[in-house]
């Protein structure tokens, strides 16, 4: 009975010292901060226990915070955090200000640098369901990412229907890695890599292909890439890139509305001038976005028949208006606009032919 | 016998157990009274006017409002908004109809006024509004009645104008302004109808009649005025009367300059002009 006693007494004392003593350190990255915008963001975040340590990419710029919500600090910021196993996020808000900002917890996955190295020259491609938060229902969008050397890749953004390519982008960037726990994290990024770019973690690596993992809208997104053995065809390339990575403001949120500066009537006529024909009745909405420069590329397509039901109109047809509207300059842009926009046409078929052009 | 009894009771307990689940699944919030459901379905309909409204978070929250009330009509149109404004008009359509039929079903008309002017404005479905403003009055019984800020005939009237049944366009405004002598309301004070009457009767080629309502629109303190000195200008030049044109066109620019013009959040208005529109007619002269 007395070596039981004492044999329990030994376990719980020994349970209880490895339990003062642990020390937990879990990695989280940045996944965006206004979470409805989508920013992009540039942190991580190591958690210590209750305690929580912020590093960009220059690990030397260090601040901490304690894992707690505080009602008001020195600044007049009231601090809100909610911390689960795969996600931190933060509210700060004053009368005069409100910012949230959401860590995921990072893949467990390691790689070397040297294996990393590996990608170095080759093409991957990836299929997205939409791009730069464009809405997109119909279009087959590819990415191919062409890693050029260690500090620069070409990304092309394919636009197919129906096998057909309607359109093609391509846009040079900056590429940045950090290598942190093994982990490795690479950005995309123009100028310098600053706050509002973002982390992409490798989690997969093979001889054929690979995978990213990044965050928008509440969810973990999983990009995998895999080999190119040749370069993807391209139709009418474009360069065009967007100023910002988050969600584009919509054209009504400026007074006036972002439109087509000579209005609808000359842009029907623009537009339809040799437009081929296709069969039956119904809409096509196509969806692109409005870059600060007032560039048009990122495009999206929807098809409704007269019950607003999914349809299918001539490729053809589609991909002479989305060349048309990639060649339009003419928007009402605000003189010192900073943001990218999203902007719809929608295209009324009657009879086969477009018969009118909104909103 | 004992052995059949052990497997049939298995079978219900098995079959009872699936039941709950499915039904946790349709309805989670089925414990919660009724009062308990509205007020937690406005607390998420108040979080989603929190956040940009074509976000994926307003989607979330608009969505956890429409799982604690199902059959909410105002919050299941209110969500269709944000698709609609983003321009996906496939699950845009999908809630308004669903919305609409939950709404005639109880004999109200909010939701089908909303579809009329979304017909009209948003999708160009001409047959669509004329159908719909036709089954508010007939529901409502109120020929006057209003379609999301503007009279359902007005509505009606401009979708016949769209659909080039000009006649048909001027008997609906004529029957409006009936309607609004008979509420007390001047119809001259209802700009829109006034200028797509003017237009209507252009259409016809009744010059005469359209200048007279854009003209009495002229005078009028608070009309749109570069549309109406632009079509003014028009009807001269048909008339070979260069100089008023030109002073009609002159104007219209001056006008259009200081944005005294149509000029609607999200949507170009029919017969709506531009600077181009101007300077080709003034070059024309």
């Amino acid at each position: 009975m007395i070596k039981t006693l004492i044999l329990f007494l030994s376990l719980f004392s020994a349970t209880f010292c490895w339990a003062q003593t642990k020390t937990e350190t879990d990695l989280y990255v940045a996944g965006y901060r206004n979470e409805d915008f989508n920013t992009a963001y540039l942190q991580f975040i190591k958690k210590n226990n209750d305690s929580l340590y912020f590093f960009s990419n220059d690990e030397s710029r260090y601040n901490a915070m304690s894992l707690h919500s505080f009602e008001k600090d020195t600044l007049d910021l009231k601090i809100k955090s909610i911390a689960t196993d795969s996600k931190i996020a933060l509210y700060y808000t004053s009368d005069e200000y409100k910012q949230d900002y959401h860590y995921f917890k990072v893949e467990n996955a390691e790689f070397t640098i040297d294996q990393v190295r590996e990608i170095k020259g080759k093409r991957y491609t990836t299929e997205l369901d939409k791009v730069s938060m464009i809405p997109n229902r119909d279009l087959k969008i590819q990415r191919e990412i062409y890693f050029l050397d260690s500090s620069n890749v070409e990304i092309t953004h394919t636009y197919t229907l129906n096998n057909t390519i309607l359109f093609t982008e391509k846009e040079i960037k900056n590429i940045a890695f950090q290598l942190l726990d093994n982990k490795v994290f690479f950005s995309f990024y123009d100028g310098e890599l600053n706050l509002n770019n973002r982390w992409y973690q490798l989690t997969n690596l093979q001889k054929d292909k690979f995978s990213f993992v990044h965050y928008a809208e509440t969810k973990k997104i999983v990009d995998v890439y895999t080999l190119n053995s040749s370069k993807n065809p391209e139709i009418n390339t474009s360069n065009f890139k967007m100023c910002w990575d988050n969600r584009p403001k919509e054209y009504y949120n400026f007074d006036p509305d972002i439109s087509y500066t000579h209005g609808n009537n000359a842009l029907l006529k623009r537009l339809i001038k040799d437009a081929p024909t296709t069969k039956g009745n119904g809409f096509i909405t196509i969806h692109f976005a409005i870059n600060c420069e007032g560039k048009v590329g990122r495009f999206g397509l929807e098809q409704m028949d007269t019950k607003y039901q999914s349809a299918s109109y001539d490729p053809k047809l589609i991909k002479h208006l989305i060349q048309g509207i990639s060649k339009i300059t003419e928007w009402n842009l605000p003189e010192k606009i900073q943001t990218d926009t999203h902007r719809f046409l929608m295209f009324k078929i009657t009879n086969g032919k477009i018969t009118e052009v909104w909103p | 016998m004992a052995l059949k009894k052990f497997f049939l009771y298995n079978i219900l307990i098995f079959i009872g157990f699936c039941h709950s689940s499915y039904s946790q699944e349709l309805n989670p919030f089925e414990n919660l009274s009724k009062e308990e459901r509205i007020k937690l379905a406005d607390k998420y309909h108040d979080l989603s006017q929190t956040v940009y409204q074509t976000s994926q978070m307003h989607r979330i929250y608009k969505d956890s409002a429409l799982l604690v009330v199902p059959d909410h009509v105002e919050y299941m149109q209110r969500a269709s908004y944000s698709y609609k404004k983003a321009g996906e008009h496939i699950k845009a359509m999908e809630m308004l109809n669903k919305a609409v039929a939950i709404d005639t079903a109880n004999g109200s008309t909010a939701a089908l006024e909303y579809k009329a002017w979304s017909m009209l404005y948003y999708y160009r479905d001409y047959e669509s509004t004329i159908k719909d403003v036709d089954k508010v009055i007939e529901i409502s019984k109120i020929p006057y009645n209003g379609c999301h800020g503007e009279s359902c005939l007005l509505l009606k009237a401009q979708a016949y104008y769209q659909l080039s049944e000009y006649k048909k366009a001027i008997e609906t405004f004529d029957y409006l302004f009936t309607l609004l002598k008979e509420q007390g309301v001047n119809p001259k004070d209802d700009f829109l109808a006034n200028f797509y009457l003017a237009r209507s009767y252009f259409k016809l080629n009744d010059l005469d009649k359209s200048l007279f309502y854009l003209q009495e629109q002229l005078s009028m303190p608070y009309s749109v005025k570069a549309e109406l000195n632009f079509y003014a200008g028009q009807i001269y030049i048909l008339k070979n009367d260069t100089e008023k044109a030109k002073q009609h066109f002159l104007k219209a620019k001056e006008l259009y300059l200081q944005n005294d013009k149509m000029n609607e959040p999200y949507i170009e208005r029919f017969d709506e002009i531009f600077m181009n529109d101007i300077n080709l007619e003034i070059s024309k002269l």
